[in-house]
């Protein structure tokens, strides 16, 4: 087990979730442009599906990596 | 007729099943963002629906530009909140000198910009005022109405961008390819048009420039559609700016002698339509090369014969970069699409904002009334959205019939539908009658009655603003209403008398800055733009005086027929600086200075002069040298034949706005 990792902003508590979800949003945006060039959109029937699948994988990765 | 045609053409109580699919996109997209924004238990959570009412547009890729826009401009305003705030803590004096100063310089920057980046840079500015503004007698809670308010509108936005993905909404990128066909097309139809002796209107030459330099917002939507996008944007903008150079081609063809090179314009008709074969498409391009490189033998044929040219090989850029488009592939050209703004007019916007919020607030402060701050931050809002609007009148006007009815529907939804009930599907059934009419009408082309339903899907929710529970208070709904129809009154008027912009005023200045440009030009300034990104430029200020109403008895357009005239000329200036530069490198200095001073001088002569020594200097050159000075000389003497044949000359005494 480990502990969520907090941010305090102004006295104000954000929640775990909100870091790990832009985080993930982050990274997202990083490889985005590399899908392009890996044909990600040929391989799907519906690229926004797959795009926002992939976003929920990374997201999911960093709950439970850290 | 197959089932998918079928379909299409069916309609259910007049609207297309993909508008009824749009509407229903939009309600759900609402509630699931007021669900999860209950659920993680937000002060703001009506703001998660207000989102999704102003996100309410039909592609993916527009929606998604504007969620972006929103998100940041929203940080940014929160932000400015507390540092105007914080820095004046004690003067509501202050505080509203420094809330208008943001506001106008926020318009100002949205003046520059076009599309969901103009919504995004207004945006910074009215969030101060629904974070800050509103707060006014409690600045200790901005902090916590600034986070609440961020929340929401991440909530918001994922419900949207969920919704849109799982039900496919229409990409623009799909939409983007079936409007640069069909410009296209248009766009060869003039050409041929003029290639076949035709006389064009010159409403018809803006129009086709406005239609192209229209589509510049959803270029810049692809970006944020998809993983391709970047390259997508790349290959759009390709086409664009080669389709406004097919349409100067065409035009310095039309401005030729009609009988000049008769034996050519067939050939050439078909060269455009794509009736000829590979060979024969490159043996018209030899013939037309080799007509051009007469040069003084026959000036008006070599002149036919180099726009001629230009004219095959902007058609093929075009057609190139469309289906590059189609396949998601890099374009072979990589050129912007830039817009023009006027910064006068940018100027203007943003310090009629900033006077109308402080006339606002001294108004509402005198009255003294409860939800004066509500009041002036709607003041703001409206101000800032009005701005972003080519009619700033037009919008509130549909401002003044939106408001009232959005307050009208939230008041029945509240009070006769829901009427006491707590209970979120309910609520969520309440909302679907408004909901779904107003998406509906946004899917209209009628532009006023599209303005009405983008004002009344938000601030119907604003005026219900479902909280949860449900707090049924009369007496907040009524202030709140009155307030609002109050400060869209107040608007109105204000947009009448302070600062307006008349279409004549536009007029004057888009006219007067392509004159200056025009003599920025000629005294030998360059920009860092290449020659087409400036001509796309020049398109686009065509494209804005085309939309403004025409002068009192001007009927022929004389506006345009100046615009079209500089649009010309500065085109045929910027080229020959470009091919001297090029022949400066390979031929004797005097030569091309002789050609730059002519061209500062605007000496016709002088300019045909300049294209003779050229090219009796040519010979002496290698291949390409030659090539080079043959080009050069051809484009002095079109520089001099414009600057000869133009109707309004260079002198600014003949000119007229």
């Amino acid at each position: 087990m480990h502990g969520f990792p907090e941010l305090t902003i102004g006295g104000v508590l954000v929640a775990p979730f909100v870091i790990y979800a832009g985080a993930a949003m982050a990274i997202f945006a990083v490889l985005r442009p590399f899908f392009h060039v890996a044909a990600f959109d040929r391989a799907f029937s519906s690229p926004p599906i797959a795009e926002l699948s992939f976003y929920v994988l990374i997201l999911a990765l960093l709950m439970v990596l850290f | 007729m197959t089932l998918a045609q079928s379909v299409r053409s069916t309609t259910v109580a007049g609207f297309p099943p993909s508008a009824w699919a749009f509407a229903l996109r939009i309600w759900v997209a609402m509630i699931v963002g007021l669900y999860a924004a209950f659920w993680l238990q937000l002060e703001g959570a009506s703001a998660a629906a207000t989102t999704v009412g102003v996100l309410a547009m039909q592609t993916r890729g527009q929606a998604y530009q504007k969620a972006i826009y929103r998100i940041l401009a929203t940080i940014i305003g929160v932000i400015v909140s507390f540092v105007i705030a914080g820095l004046f803590p004690q003067s509501r004096e202050l505080f509203m000198i420094g809330f208008a100063g943001w506001l106008g310089l926020c318009v100002y920057v949205g003046g520059l910009l076009d599309g969901n980046r103009a919504y995004g840079a207004v945006l910074a500015g009215y969030t101060v005022a629904l974070v800050a503004v509103s707060q006014i007698d409690s600045p200790q809670s901005i902090f916590l109405a600034g986070v609440d308010r961020g929340a929401a509108i991440v909530v918001g936005i994922t419900a949207f961008a969920l919704i849109n993905d799982l039900f496919a909404a229409p990409n623009v990128h799909t939409g983007l390819i079936g409007k640069l066909t069909k410009a296209h097309q248009r766009v060869r139809a003039f050409a041929l048009a003029i290639l076949r002796g035709e006389s064009r209107h010159p409403i018809q030459w803006a129009n086709l420039l406005r239609e192209i330099t229209a589509l510049h917002p959803d270029i810049t939507a692809l970006v944020a559609e998809s993983s391709a996008g970047v390259v997508e944007a790349a290959a759009a903008a390709s086409a664009a700016v080669a389709l406004v150079a097919e349409i100067r081609a065409a035009s310095a063809l039309a401005s030729l002698p009609a009988e000049t090179l008769l034996c050519l314009r067939g050939a050439l008709g078909q060269g455009l339509t794509d009736s000829l074969g590979e060979e024969s498409r490159s043996a018209l391009q030899l013939r037309l090369q080799r007509h051009a490189d007469g040069g003084y033998a026959d000036p008006y044929g070599a002149l036919f014969a180099g726009h001629g040219l230009d004219l095959l090989i902007e058609n093929e850029r075009a057609q190139n970069a469309i289906e590059d488009l189609q396949a998601s592939r890099r374009p072979r050209r990589r050129i912007h699409a830039t817009i023009y703004r006027s910064h006068r007019a940018a100027v203007r916007d943003g310090l009629r904002a900033f006077l109308a919020v402080l006339i606002c607030a001294i108004l509402l402060s005198l009255g003294g009334w409860p939800f004066a701050a509500e009041g002036v931050a709607q003041v703001g809002l409206m101000i800032a959205l009005s701005a972003k609007v080519p009619n700033p009148r037009g919008f509130a006007t549909a401002a003044l019939i939106a408001v009232p009815i959005a307050a009208l529907l939230g008041g029945v939804t509240e009070y006769l539908i829901l009427d006491g009930v707590d209970q979120f599907p309910l609520l969520a059934i309440g909302l679907a009658p408004s909901v779904i009419v107003a998406a509906l009408l946004l899917t209209i082309p009628d532009p006023r009655l599209a303005s009405i339903a983008f004002l009344a899907l938000p601030y119907f929710v604003l005026y219900l603003s479902p909280t949860n529970p449900q707090d049924y208070n009369p007496e907040t709904y009524l202030f709140f209403s009155f307030m609002a129809i109050t400060s869209v009154i107040l608007l109105s008027v204000l947009l009448r008398i302070v600062l307006p912009t008349s279409d004549a005023l536009r007029r004057h200045w888009y006219l007067i800055s392509a004159r200056e440009e025009m003599g920025d030009l000629l005294a030998g300034g360059r920009s860092r733009r290449l020659d087409d990104e400036s001509l796309f430029r020049d398109a686009d200020r065509i494209g804005q005086l085309a939309a403004l109403q025409p002068a009192v008895g001007d009927e022929r357009r004389d506006d345009l027929r100046q615009a079209l005239d500089i649009f010309g000329r500065a085109a045929a200036v910027r080229r020959v600086r470009t091919t001297l530069a090029q022949v400066s490198a390979r031929a004797c200095q005097r030569l091309v200075q002789d050609g730059y001073s002519a061209l500062a001088a605007c000496d016709p002569p002088g300019l045909r002069r300049a294209a003779a020594d050229l090219a009796s200097t040519a010979t002496q050159l290698d291949h390409e040298g030659q090539r080079v000075a043959r080009s050069a000389s051809l484009d002095l003497i079109w520089a001099a034949f414009v600057l000869d044949a133009g109707a309004f000359g260079l002198n600014p005494n003949k000119w007229t706005t």
